[in-house]
Protein backbone atom coordinates (compact mmCIF):
# COMPACT_ATOMS: atom_id res chain seq x y z
CA UNK A 1 0.00 0.00 0.00
CA UNK A 2 1.50 3.37 -0.97
CA UNK A 3 2.18 5.97 1.69
CA UNK A 4 -0.66 8.48 1.93
CA UNK A 5 -0.17 12.11 0.98
CA UNK A 6 2.85 11.44 -1.25
CA UNK A 7 1.14 13.29 -4.03
CA UNK A 8 -1.74 15.64 -4.55
CA UNK A 9 -3.97 13.09 -6.32
CA UNK A 10 -3.89 10.63 -3.38
CA UNK A 11 -4.51 13.43 -0.92
CA UNK A 12 -7.46 14.80 -2.89
CA UNK A 13 -8.96 11.31 -3.34
CA UNK A 14 -8.68 10.68 0.38
CA UNK A 15 -10.12 14.12 1.22
CA UNK A 16 -13.01 13.57 -1.20
CA UNK A 17 -13.71 10.12 0.26
CA UNK A 18 -13.65 11.48 3.82
CA UNK A 19 -15.93 14.34 2.84
CA UNK A 20 -18.40 11.96 1.15
CA UNK A 21 -18.40 9.65 4.19
CA UNK A 22 -18.96 12.57 6.58
CA UNK A 23 -21.76 13.95 4.41
CA UNK A 24 -23.44 10.53 4.18
CA UNK A 25 -23.07 10.10 7.95
CA UNK A 26 -24.58 13.54 8.57
CA UNK A 27 -27.55 12.89 6.29
CA UNK A 28 -28.10 9.46 7.89
CA UNK A 29 -27.89 11.05 11.36
CA UNK A 30 -30.46 13.74 10.57
CA UNK A 31 -32.85 11.25 8.91
CA UNK A 32 -32.36 8.73 11.73
CA UNK A 33 -33.08 11.34 14.41
CA UNK A 34 -36.21 12.49 12.58
CA UNK A 35 -37.43 8.89 12.35
CA UNK A 36 -37.44 8.43 16.14
CA UNK A 37 -40.91 8.60 17.67
CA UNK A 38 -41.87 11.57 19.83
CA UNK A 39 -42.80 10.41 23.33
CA UNK A 40 -45.95 11.95 24.73
CA UNK A 41 -46.01 13.14 28.37
CA UNK A 42 -48.27 11.18 30.78
CA UNK A 43 -51.94 11.76 30.07
CA UNK A 44 -54.98 11.90 32.32
CA UNK A 45 -58.51 10.64 31.75
CA UNK A 46 -61.63 11.06 33.89
CA UNK A 47 -63.75 7.95 34.54
CA UNK A 48 -67.26 8.64 35.82
CA UNK A 49 -68.20 6.58 38.85
CA UNK A 50 -71.65 6.14 37.26
CA UNK A 51 -69.90 4.10 34.50
CA UNK A 52 -69.26 1.27 36.97
CA UNK A 53 -70.71 -2.07 35.85
CA UNK A 54 -70.03 -5.35 37.67
CA UNK A 55 -67.57 -3.40 39.84
CA UNK A 56 -65.46 -2.23 36.88
CA UNK A 57 -65.41 0.89 34.66
CA UNK A 58 -63.63 0.88 31.29
CA UNK A 59 -61.92 3.85 29.62
CA UNK A 60 -59.21 4.75 27.13
CA UNK A 61 -55.97 6.53 28.03
CA UNK A 62 -53.65 7.70 25.25
CA UNK A 63 -55.23 5.20 22.89
CA UNK A 64 -54.85 2.24 25.25
CA UNK A 65 -57.60 0.50 27.23
CA UNK A 66 -57.64 1.08 31.01
CA UNK A 67 -60.05 0.22 33.83
CA UNK A 68 -60.97 1.17 37.36
CA UNK A 69 -61.76 -1.89 39.46
CA UNK A 70 -63.48 -1.52 42.81
CA UNK A 71 -61.91 -3.98 45.24
CA UNK A 72 -62.58 -4.47 48.97
CA UNK A 73 -59.46 -2.35 49.59
CA UNK A 74 -60.78 0.46 47.41
CA UNK A 75 -60.66 1.45 43.71
CA UNK A 76 -57.58 0.44 41.66
CA UNK A 77 -56.69 1.58 38.13
CA UNK A 78 -55.08 -0.87 35.68
CA UNK A 79 -53.80 -0.78 32.14
CA UNK A 80 -55.71 -3.54 30.35
CA UNK A 81 -52.81 -4.26 27.96
CA UNK A 82 -51.53 -7.75 28.72
CA UNK A 83 -47.89 -7.59 29.80
CA UNK A 84 -47.12 -10.47 27.44
CA UNK A 85 -48.09 -9.32 23.95
CA UNK A 86 -50.27 -6.22 24.57
CA UNK A 87 -53.61 -7.84 23.75
CA UNK A 88 -56.51 -6.36 25.75
CA UNK A 89 -57.39 -8.48 28.79
CA UNK A 90 -61.07 -8.93 29.78
CA UNK A 91 -62.59 -8.78 33.23
CA UNK A 92 -64.33 -12.00 34.19
CA UNK A 93 -66.78 -11.05 36.98
CA UNK A 94 -67.48 -14.69 37.86
CA UNK A 95 -63.82 -15.60 38.31
CA UNK A 96 -62.99 -12.12 39.66
CA UNK A 97 -59.91 -11.95 37.44
CA UNK A 98 -58.60 -10.79 34.06
CA UNK A 99 -58.11 -13.19 31.11
CA UNK A 100 -56.17 -12.55 27.91
CA UNK A 101 -57.77 -13.86 24.68
CA UNK A 102 -54.47 -14.17 22.76
CA UNK A 103 -52.22 -16.61 24.63
CA UNK A 104 -54.27 -17.62 27.67
CA UNK A 105 -52.70 -15.31 30.28
CA UNK A 106 -54.70 -14.94 33.54
CA UNK A 107 -54.47 -12.26 36.26
CA UNK A 108 -56.23 -11.91 39.61
CA UNK A 109 -58.12 -8.82 40.80
CA UNK A 110 -54.84 -7.38 42.10
CA UNK A 111 -53.32 -7.72 38.61
CA UNK A 112 -50.98 -10.55 39.67
CA UNK A 113 -50.18 -13.29 37.13
CA UNK A 114 -52.09 -16.52 37.81
CA UNK A 115 -51.38 -18.49 34.63
CA UNK A 116 -49.96 -18.31 31.12
CA UNK A 117 -47.01 -16.51 29.60
CA UNK A 118 -47.28 -12.93 31.00
CA UNK A 119 -43.92 -12.06 32.59
CA UNK A 120 -45.23 -9.26 34.87
CA UNK A 121 -48.43 -8.15 36.65
CA UNK A 122 -50.85 -5.77 34.94
CA UNK A 123 -49.53 -2.20 35.08
CA UNK A 124 -51.14 -0.12 37.81
CA UNK A 125 -51.96 3.51 37.06
CA UNK A 126 -52.18 6.52 39.36
CA UNK A 127 -55.74 7.13 40.53
CA UNK A 128 -57.17 10.23 42.20
CA UNK A 129 -60.69 10.64 43.58
CA UNK A 130 -62.37 13.69 42.01
CA UNK A 131 -65.86 13.59 43.49
CA UNK A 132 -68.18 11.85 41.06
CA UNK A 133 -65.27 10.65 38.92
CA UNK A 134 -61.77 9.19 39.16
CA UNK A 135 -58.76 10.72 37.45
CA UNK A 136 -56.35 8.16 35.99
CA UNK A 137 -52.84 9.19 34.97
CA UNK A 138 -50.27 7.07 33.15
CA UNK B 1 -49.98 -2.12 -41.60
CA UNK B 2 -48.72 -1.56 -45.17
CA UNK B 3 -45.17 -1.56 -46.52
CA UNK B 4 -44.93 2.13 -45.89
CA UNK B 5 -45.73 1.71 -42.21
CA UNK B 6 -43.27 -1.18 -41.88
CA UNK B 7 -40.48 0.77 -43.50
CA UNK B 8 -41.23 3.67 -41.15
CA UNK B 9 -40.90 1.31 -38.17
CA UNK B 10 -37.69 -0.09 -39.66
CA UNK B 11 -36.30 3.40 -40.10
CA UNK B 12 -37.15 4.19 -36.47
CA UNK B 13 -35.47 0.96 -35.31
CA UNK B 14 -32.38 1.83 -37.43
CA UNK B 15 -32.27 5.34 -35.99
CA UNK B 16 -32.50 4.04 -32.43
CA UNK B 17 -29.88 1.36 -33.17
CA UNK B 18 -27.41 3.99 -34.38
CA UNK B 19 -27.90 5.87 -31.11
CA UNK B 20 -28.28 2.98 -28.60
CA UNK B 21 -26.64 0.02 -30.35
CA UNK B 22 -29.53 -2.15 -29.17
CA UNK B 23 -29.22 -4.81 -31.93
CA UNK B 24 -25.74 -5.79 -30.88
CA UNK B 25 -26.71 -5.73 -27.19
CA UNK B 26 -29.71 -7.93 -27.89
CA UNK B 27 -27.62 -10.41 -29.89
CA UNK B 28 -25.07 -10.57 -27.10
CA UNK B 29 -27.75 -11.05 -24.44
CA UNK B 30 -29.43 -13.85 -26.41
CA UNK B 31 -26.07 -15.57 -26.99
CA UNK B 32 -25.34 -15.29 -23.27
CA UNK B 33 -28.79 -16.57 -22.27
CA UNK B 34 -28.56 -19.45 -24.76
CA UNK B 35 -25.74 -21.13 -22.85
CA UNK B 36 -26.83 -24.58 -21.66
CA UNK B 37 -28.05 -25.23 -18.12
CA UNK B 38 -26.77 -28.39 -16.33
CA UNK B 39 -28.41 -31.56 -17.75
CA UNK B 40 -30.35 -32.39 -14.56
CA UNK B 41 -32.15 -29.03 -14.51
CA UNK B 42 -35.88 -29.51 -15.04
CA UNK B 43 -39.29 -28.42 -13.80
CA UNK B 44 -38.20 -28.10 -10.17
CA UNK B 45 -35.93 -25.25 -11.26
CA UNK B 46 -38.79 -22.94 -12.24
CA UNK B 47 -39.91 -21.83 -8.76
CA UNK B 48 -37.66 -18.77 -8.44
CA UNK B 49 -38.69 -17.29 -11.77
CA UNK B 50 -42.35 -18.08 -11.00
CA UNK B 51 -41.98 -16.13 -7.75
CA UNK B 52 -40.48 -13.28 -9.79
CA UNK B 53 -43.48 -13.31 -12.15
CA UNK B 54 -45.91 -13.21 -9.21
CA UNK B 55 -43.88 -10.40 -7.63
CA UNK B 56 -44.47 -8.32 -10.77
CA UNK B 57 -48.20 -9.10 -10.48
CA UNK B 58 -48.05 -8.14 -6.79
CA UNK B 59 -46.52 -4.75 -7.67
CA UNK B 60 -49.20 -4.16 -10.31
CA UNK B 61 -52.12 -5.00 -7.99
CA UNK B 62 -50.43 -3.05 -5.18
CA UNK B 63 -50.28 0.10 -7.33
CA UNK B 64 -53.95 -0.35 -8.28
CA UNK B 65 -54.90 -0.64 -4.58
CA UNK B 66 -52.76 2.37 -3.60
CA UNK B 67 -54.87 4.55 -5.94
CA UNK B 68 -57.86 4.15 -3.60
CA UNK B 69 -56.33 3.32 -0.20
CA UNK B 70 -56.12 5.99 2.55
CA UNK B 71 -53.49 5.34 5.24
CA UNK B 72 -55.09 6.81 8.38
CA UNK B 73 -56.83 4.88 11.20
CA UNK B 74 -60.02 6.87 10.55
CA UNK B 75 -60.17 6.23 6.80
CA UNK B 76 -58.19 3.01 6.16
CA UNK B 77 -60.90 0.45 6.88
CA UNK B 78 -63.57 2.40 5.00
CA UNK B 79 -61.27 2.89 2.00
CA UNK B 80 -60.61 -0.86 1.76
CA UNK B 81 -64.36 -1.48 2.06
CA UNK B 82 -64.76 1.05 -0.76
CA UNK B 83 -62.24 -0.90 -2.87
CA UNK B 84 -64.17 -4.13 -2.18
CA UNK B 85 -67.67 -2.83 -2.74
CA UNK B 86 -67.54 0.19 -5.05
CA UNK B 87 -64.38 0.18 -7.16
CA UNK B 88 -64.87 -1.73 -10.43
CA UNK B 89 -63.25 -5.17 -9.99
CA UNK B 90 -61.69 -3.77 -6.82
CA UNK B 91 -62.64 -6.94 -4.92
CA UNK B 92 -60.67 -9.01 -7.43
CA UNK B 93 -57.60 -6.75 -7.30
CA UNK B 94 -57.58 -6.81 -3.48
CA UNK B 95 -58.17 -10.56 -3.41
CA UNK B 96 -55.36 -11.17 -5.93
CA UNK B 97 -53.00 -9.00 -3.84
CA UNK B 98 -53.88 -10.90 -0.63
CA UNK B 99 -53.62 -14.30 -2.31
CA UNK B 100 -50.41 -13.17 -4.02
CA UNK B 101 -48.75 -12.88 -0.59
CA UNK B 102 -49.66 -16.51 0.21
CA UNK B 103 -48.45 -17.73 -3.19
CA UNK B 104 -45.23 -15.72 -3.01
CA UNK B 105 -44.28 -16.97 0.48
CA UNK B 106 -45.11 -20.57 -0.50
CA UNK B 107 -43.11 -20.33 -3.75
CA UNK B 108 -40.09 -18.80 -2.02
CA UNK B 109 -40.12 -21.52 0.67
CA UNK B 110 -40.36 -24.20 -2.04
CA UNK B 111 -37.60 -22.48 -4.04
CA UNK B 112 -35.32 -22.41 -0.97
CA UNK B 113 -36.09 -26.07 -0.27
CA UNK B 114 -35.23 -27.03 -3.86
CA UNK B 115 -31.96 -25.07 -3.75
CA UNK B 116 -31.02 -26.69 -0.43
CA UNK B 117 -31.93 -30.22 -1.62
CA UNK B 118 -29.78 -29.90 -4.75
CA UNK B 119 -26.88 -28.16 -2.98
CA UNK B 120 -27.28 -24.95 -4.95
CA UNK B 121 -26.29 -22.85 -1.92
CA UNK B 122 -22.75 -24.21 -1.86
CA UNK B 123 -19.55 -22.64 -3.09
CA UNK B 124 -19.30 -20.46 -5.15
CA UNK B 125 -23.00 -19.47 -4.79
CA UNK B 126 -23.01 -18.62 -1.07
CA UNK B 127 -23.81 -14.96 -1.66
CA UNK B 128 -26.73 -15.86 -3.96
CA UNK B 129 -28.23 -17.86 -1.07
CA UNK B 130 -27.65 -15.10 1.48
CA UNK B 131 -29.37 -12.57 -0.79
CA UNK B 132 -32.21 -15.02 -1.42
CA UNK B 133 -32.70 -15.57 2.33
CA UNK B 134 -32.87 -11.80 2.83
CA UNK B 135 -35.43 -11.57 0.03
CA UNK B 136 -37.54 -14.20 1.84
CA UNK B 137 -37.33 -12.18 5.08
CA UNK B 138 -38.29 -8.99 3.22
CA UNK B 139 -41.26 -10.81 1.67
CA UNK B 140 -42.39 -11.86 5.17
CA UNK B 141 -41.92 -8.25 6.36
CA UNK B 142 -44.00 -7.07 3.38
CA UNK B 143 -46.72 -9.55 4.34
CA UNK B 144 -46.63 -8.39 7.97
CA UNK B 145 -46.71 -4.66 7.18
CA UNK B 146 -49.35 -5.13 4.48
CA UNK B 147 -51.63 -6.98 6.86
CA UNK B 148 -52.02 -3.94 9.13
CA UNK B 149 -53.13 -1.63 6.32
CA UNK B 150 -56.87 -2.57 6.26
CA UNK B 151 -56.99 -1.64 10.00
CA UNK B 152 -59.34 -4.53 10.70
CA UNK B 153 -59.50 -6.36 14.04
CA UNK B 154 -57.29 -9.19 12.82
CA UNK B 155 -54.76 -6.92 11.17
CA UNK B 156 -54.56 -4.53 14.13
CA UNK B 157 -54.06 -7.18 16.81
CA UNK B 158 -51.68 -9.11 14.55
CA UNK B 159 -49.49 -5.99 14.43
CA UNK B 160 -49.77 -5.47 18.22
CA UNK B 161 -48.63 -9.02 19.00
CA UNK B 162 -45.99 -9.06 16.25
CA UNK B 163 -44.45 -5.77 17.39
CA UNK B 164 -44.32 -7.08 20.96
CA UNK B 165 -42.09 -9.93 19.73
CA UNK B 166 -39.80 -7.31 18.21
CA UNK B 167 -39.75 -5.33 21.46
CA UNK B 168 -38.79 -8.34 23.57
CA UNK B 169 -35.59 -8.90 21.55
CA UNK B 170 -32.70 -8.24 23.95
CA UNK B 171 -30.67 -5.01 23.50
CA UNK B 172 -32.10 -3.56 20.26
CA UNK B 173 -35.73 -4.71 20.72
CA UNK B 174 -37.33 -1.74 22.53
CA UNK B 175 -35.69 0.84 20.24
CA UNK B 176 -36.51 -1.16 17.09
CA UNK B 177 -40.12 -1.58 18.26
CA UNK B 178 -40.47 2.16 18.94
CA UNK B 179 -38.93 2.98 15.56
CA UNK B 180 -41.26 0.60 13.72
CA UNK B 181 -44.41 1.56 15.63
CA UNK B 182 -43.63 5.27 15.95
CA UNK B 183 -44.59 5.15 19.64
CA UNK B 184 -45.29 2.78 22.52
CA UNK B 185 -48.45 1.22 21.03
CA UNK B 186 -50.00 0.61 17.61
CA UNK B 187 -51.56 3.89 16.53
CA UNK B 188 -51.76 6.39 13.65
CA UNK B 189 -47.94 6.67 13.51
CA UNK B 190 -47.70 2.89 13.15
CA UNK B 191 -50.05 2.84 10.19
CA UNK B 192 -48.06 5.59 8.43
CA UNK B 193 -44.78 3.80 9.10
CA UNK B 194 -46.05 0.40 7.97
CA UNK B 195 -47.48 2.03 4.84
CA UNK B 196 -44.13 3.66 4.00
CA UNK B 197 -42.33 0.37 4.67
CA UNK B 198 -44.84 -1.59 2.62
CA UNK B 199 -44.99 0.56 -0.50
CA UNK B 200 -41.60 2.31 -0.48
CA UNK B 201 -38.71 1.10 1.68
CA UNK B 202 -39.15 -2.68 1.57
CA UNK B 203 -39.94 -2.83 -2.19
CA UNK B 204 -36.90 -0.62 -2.95
CA UNK B 205 -34.69 -2.83 -0.78
CA UNK B 206 -36.16 -5.96 -2.37
CA UNK B 207 -35.56 -4.58 -5.88
CA UNK B 208 -31.88 -3.89 -5.11
CA UNK B 209 -31.32 -7.33 -3.52
CA UNK B 210 -33.24 -9.05 -6.31
CA UNK B 211 -31.12 -7.35 -8.98
CA UNK B 212 -27.97 -8.59 -7.21
CA UNK B 213 -29.48 -12.09 -6.73
CA UNK B 214 -30.33 -12.38 -10.45
CA UNK B 215 -26.99 -10.93 -11.57
CA UNK B 216 -25.25 -13.60 -9.48
CA UNK B 217 -27.45 -16.35 -10.92
CA UNK B 218 -26.48 -15.21 -14.43
CA UNK B 219 -22.81 -14.79 -13.58
CA UNK B 220 -22.33 -18.13 -11.78
CA UNK B 221 -24.91 -20.17 -13.68
CA UNK B 222 -27.24 -22.78 -12.17
CA UNK B 223 -25.38 -25.16 -9.85
CA UNK B 224 -24.57 -28.59 -11.29
CA UNK B 225 -25.17 -31.72 -9.21
CA UNK B 226 -21.43 -32.43 -9.22
CA UNK B 227 -19.53 -31.63 -6.02
CA UNK B 228 -17.98 -28.22 -5.50
CA UNK B 229 -14.55 -29.85 -5.93
CA UNK B 230 -15.55 -31.26 -9.34
CA UNK B 231 -16.95 -27.89 -10.38
CA UNK B 232 -13.70 -26.22 -9.33
CA UNK B 233 -11.65 -28.74 -11.27
CA UNK B 234 -13.70 -29.00 -14.46
CA UNK B 235 -15.35 -25.60 -14.64
CA UNK B 236 -19.08 -24.85 -14.84
CA UNK B 237 -19.28 -24.93 -18.66
CA UNK B 238 -17.91 -28.50 -18.88
CA UNK B 239 -20.54 -29.72 -16.38
CA UNK B 240 -23.33 -28.14 -18.48
CA UNK B 241 -22.39 -30.16 -21.58
CA UNK B 242 -25.46 -31.98 -22.88
CA UNK B 243 -27.89 -29.67 -21.06
CA UNK B 244 -30.69 -27.69 -22.69
CA UNK B 245 -29.97 -24.09 -23.64
CA UNK B 246 -31.57 -21.69 -21.13
CA UNK B 247 -33.17 -19.76 -24.02
CA UNK B 248 -35.43 -21.08 -25.46
CA UNK B 249 -35.76 -24.46 -23.70
CA UNK B 250 -35.65 -23.81 -19.96
CA UNK B 251 -37.19 -20.36 -20.10
CA UNK B 252 -40.24 -21.92 -21.77
CA UNK B 253 -40.64 -24.28 -18.81
CA UNK B 254 -40.37 -21.26 -16.48
CA UNK B 255 -42.97 -19.39 -18.50
CA UNK B 256 -45.33 -22.40 -18.47
CA UNK B 257 -45.12 -22.80 -14.67
CA UNK B 258 -45.47 -19.03 -14.14
CA UNK B 259 -48.62 -18.99 -16.29
CA UNK B 260 -50.12 -21.95 -14.39
CA UNK B 261 -49.27 -20.27 -11.06
CA UNK B 262 -50.80 -16.97 -12.18
CA UNK B 263 -53.93 -18.83 -13.36
CA UNK B 264 -54.18 -20.62 -10.00
CA UNK B 265 -53.75 -17.29 -8.22
CA UNK B 266 -56.50 -15.59 -10.20
CA UNK B 267 -58.78 -18.62 -9.71
CA UNK B 268 -58.24 -18.61 -5.94
CA UNK B 269 -58.69 -14.83 -5.85
CA UNK B 270 -61.97 -15.01 -7.77
CA UNK B 271 -63.41 -17.95 -5.81
CA UNK B 272 -62.30 -17.12 -2.28
CA UNK B 273 -61.86 -13.36 -1.76
CA UNK B 274 -60.63 -12.59 1.77
CA UNK B 275 -63.08 -11.06 4.20
CA UNK B 276 -62.33 -7.56 5.39
CA UNK B 277 -63.65 -8.14 8.92
CA UNK B 278 -64.70 -5.57 11.48
CA UNK B 279 -62.80 -2.32 12.00
CA UNK B 280 -60.14 -2.52 14.71
CA UNK B 281 -61.38 -1.66 18.19
CA UNK B 282 -59.88 -1.58 21.65
CA UNK B 283 -60.98 -5.08 22.60
CA UNK B 284 -59.06 -8.07 21.35
CA UNK B 285 -61.34 -10.54 19.57
CA UNK B 286 -61.01 -14.15 20.81
CA UNK B 287 -59.22 -16.76 18.71
CA UNK B 288 -57.03 -14.44 16.65
CA UNK B 289 -54.09 -16.16 15.03
CA UNK B 290 -51.51 -15.14 12.44
CA UNK B 291 -51.27 -16.24 8.80
CA UNK B 292 -50.08 -19.82 8.18
CA UNK B 293 -46.46 -18.80 7.60
CA UNK B 294 -46.22 -17.26 11.11
CA UNK B 295 -48.28 -19.98 12.87
CA UNK B 296 -45.25 -22.12 13.80
CA UNK B 297 -43.50 -19.17 15.47
CA UNK B 298 -46.75 -18.10 17.18
CA UNK B 299 -47.21 -21.58 18.64
CA UNK B 300 -43.52 -22.07 19.49
CA UNK B 301 -43.57 -18.94 21.68
CA UNK B 302 -46.40 -20.37 23.80
CA UNK B 303 -44.39 -23.29 25.19
CA UNK B 304 -41.83 -21.13 26.96
CA UNK B 305 -42.28 -20.51 30.70
CA UNK B 306 -43.19 -16.94 31.60
CA UNK B 307 -39.85 -16.45 33.38
CA UNK B 308 -36.53 -18.32 33.41
CA UNK B 309 -34.21 -17.22 36.24
CA UNK B 310 -36.30 -14.06 36.57
CA UNK B 311 -35.93 -13.17 32.89
CA UNK B 312 -39.04 -13.37 30.62
CA UNK B 313 -38.92 -16.77 28.91
CA UNK B 314 -39.78 -15.17 25.58
CA UNK B 315 -36.44 -13.38 25.59
CA UNK B 316 -34.77 -16.79 25.34
CA UNK B 317 -37.34 -17.91 22.78
CA UNK B 318 -36.73 -14.87 20.58
CA UNK B 319 -32.93 -15.25 20.89
CA UNK B 320 -33.21 -18.88 19.73
CA UNK B 321 -35.44 -17.76 16.85
CA UNK B 322 -32.93 -15.11 15.79
CA UNK B 323 -30.15 -17.71 15.97
CA UNK B 324 -32.20 -20.07 13.78
CA UNK B 325 -33.00 -17.43 11.14
CA UNK B 326 -29.36 -16.31 11.13
CA UNK B 327 -28.30 -19.93 10.66
CA UNK B 328 -30.76 -20.20 7.76
CA UNK B 329 -29.32 -17.11 6.07
CA UNK B 330 -25.75 -18.29 6.75
CA UNK B 331 -26.47 -21.90 5.71
CA UNK B 332 -23.72 -22.10 3.03
CA UNK B 333 -21.14 -21.35 5.73
CA UNK B 334 -22.50 -24.06 8.07
CA UNK B 335 -23.32 -26.81 5.56
CA UNK B 336 -19.78 -27.00 4.14
CA UNK B 337 -19.38 -30.48 2.68
CA UNK B 338 -18.42 -30.37 -1.02
CA UNK B 339 -21.22 -32.80 -1.98
CA UNK B 340 -24.36 -31.60 -3.74
CA UNK B 341 -26.13 -34.89 -4.52
CA UNK B 342 -28.83 -35.45 -1.86
CA UNK B 343 -27.84 -39.12 -1.45
CA UNK B 344 -24.39 -38.07 -0.25
CA UNK B 345 -25.62 -35.48 2.27
CA UNK B 346 -27.53 -37.68 4.70
CA UNK B 347 -26.64 -35.66 7.83
CA UNK B 348 -27.58 -32.29 6.31
CA UNK B 349 -30.87 -33.71 5.01
CA UNK B 350 -31.62 -35.36 8.37
CA UNK B 351 -31.10 -32.05 10.23
CA UNK B 352 -33.25 -30.20 7.66
CA UNK B 353 -35.88 -32.96 7.96
CA UNK B 354 -36.04 -32.44 11.74
CA UNK B 355 -36.57 -28.70 11.24
CA UNK B 356 -39.26 -29.33 8.64
CA UNK B 357 -41.01 -31.79 10.97
CA UNK B 358 -40.90 -29.34 13.91
CA UNK B 359 -42.13 -26.49 11.72
CA UNK B 360 -45.00 -28.56 10.32
CA UNK B 361 -45.97 -29.89 13.75
CA UNK B 362 -45.96 -26.39 15.29
CA UNK B 363 -47.98 -25.05 12.36
CA UNK B 364 -50.61 -27.78 12.87
CA UNK B 365 -50.70 -27.24 16.66
CA UNK B 366 -50.97 -23.49 16.05
CA UNK B 367 -53.95 -23.92 13.76
CA UNK B 368 -55.65 -26.33 16.22
CA UNK B 369 -55.01 -24.27 19.37
CA UNK B 370 -58.15 -22.66 20.83
CA UNK B 371 -60.02 -24.23 17.95
CA UNK B 372 -62.44 -27.09 17.28
CA UNK B 373 -62.18 -29.99 14.88
CA UNK B 374 -64.73 -32.55 13.72
CA UNK B 375 -63.28 -35.70 12.16
CA UNK B 376 -64.77 -39.18 11.64
CA UNK B 377 -67.77 -38.36 13.80
CA UNK B 378 -65.62 -37.18 16.71
CA UNK B 379 -65.53 -33.63 17.93
CA UNK B 380 -62.46 -32.20 19.63
CA UNK B 381 -61.71 -28.89 21.27
CA UNK B 382 -58.10 -27.86 21.75
CA UNK B 383 -56.50 -25.68 24.42
CA UNK B 384 -53.98 -22.92 23.82
CA UNK B 385 -51.14 -25.48 23.58
CA UNK B 386 -52.97 -27.53 20.96
CA UNK B 387 -53.87 -30.35 23.41
CA UNK B 388 -57.38 -31.85 23.17
CA UNK B 389 -59.51 -30.62 26.08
Amino acid sequence: MPEPFTNRRDFLNLALGAWAAAAAGGVAGVLGASALPVHEPPQTVKVQKSDLKDGIALAELGGSPVAVLVTPAGPVAFSLSCTHARCTVRWDPAARGFACPCHGGKFDAEGRVLAGPPPAPLRRLDLKDAGDAWEITG
Amino acid sequence: MGDHGLSLLGALADALDRRLGWRERRARAIADLSRPVPPHVGWAYTLGSTALALLVLQIATGIALALHYQPTPEAAHASVAHIQDRVRLGWLVRSAHAWGAHFLVALLLAHAARVFLTGGHKKPRELTWVLGAKLLFITLALAFTGQLLPWSELSYWGAVVGLEQVRITPAVGPAAGDLLAGGPGVGPATLTRFYVLHILLLPALAAALLAAHLALVRRLGIAPLASTAEEDAQGHDALCAGGDPYVPHHILKEAAVAIVAAAALVTAAALWPPELGARAGRTTPPGIRPEWYFLAVYQYLKYWPSTIFGVPGEKFAVCLLIAATTAFAALPFLDRSPERRPARRKLALAVAGCFLFAWTALTLLGSLSENELSLFGHHWRFDTYGRPK
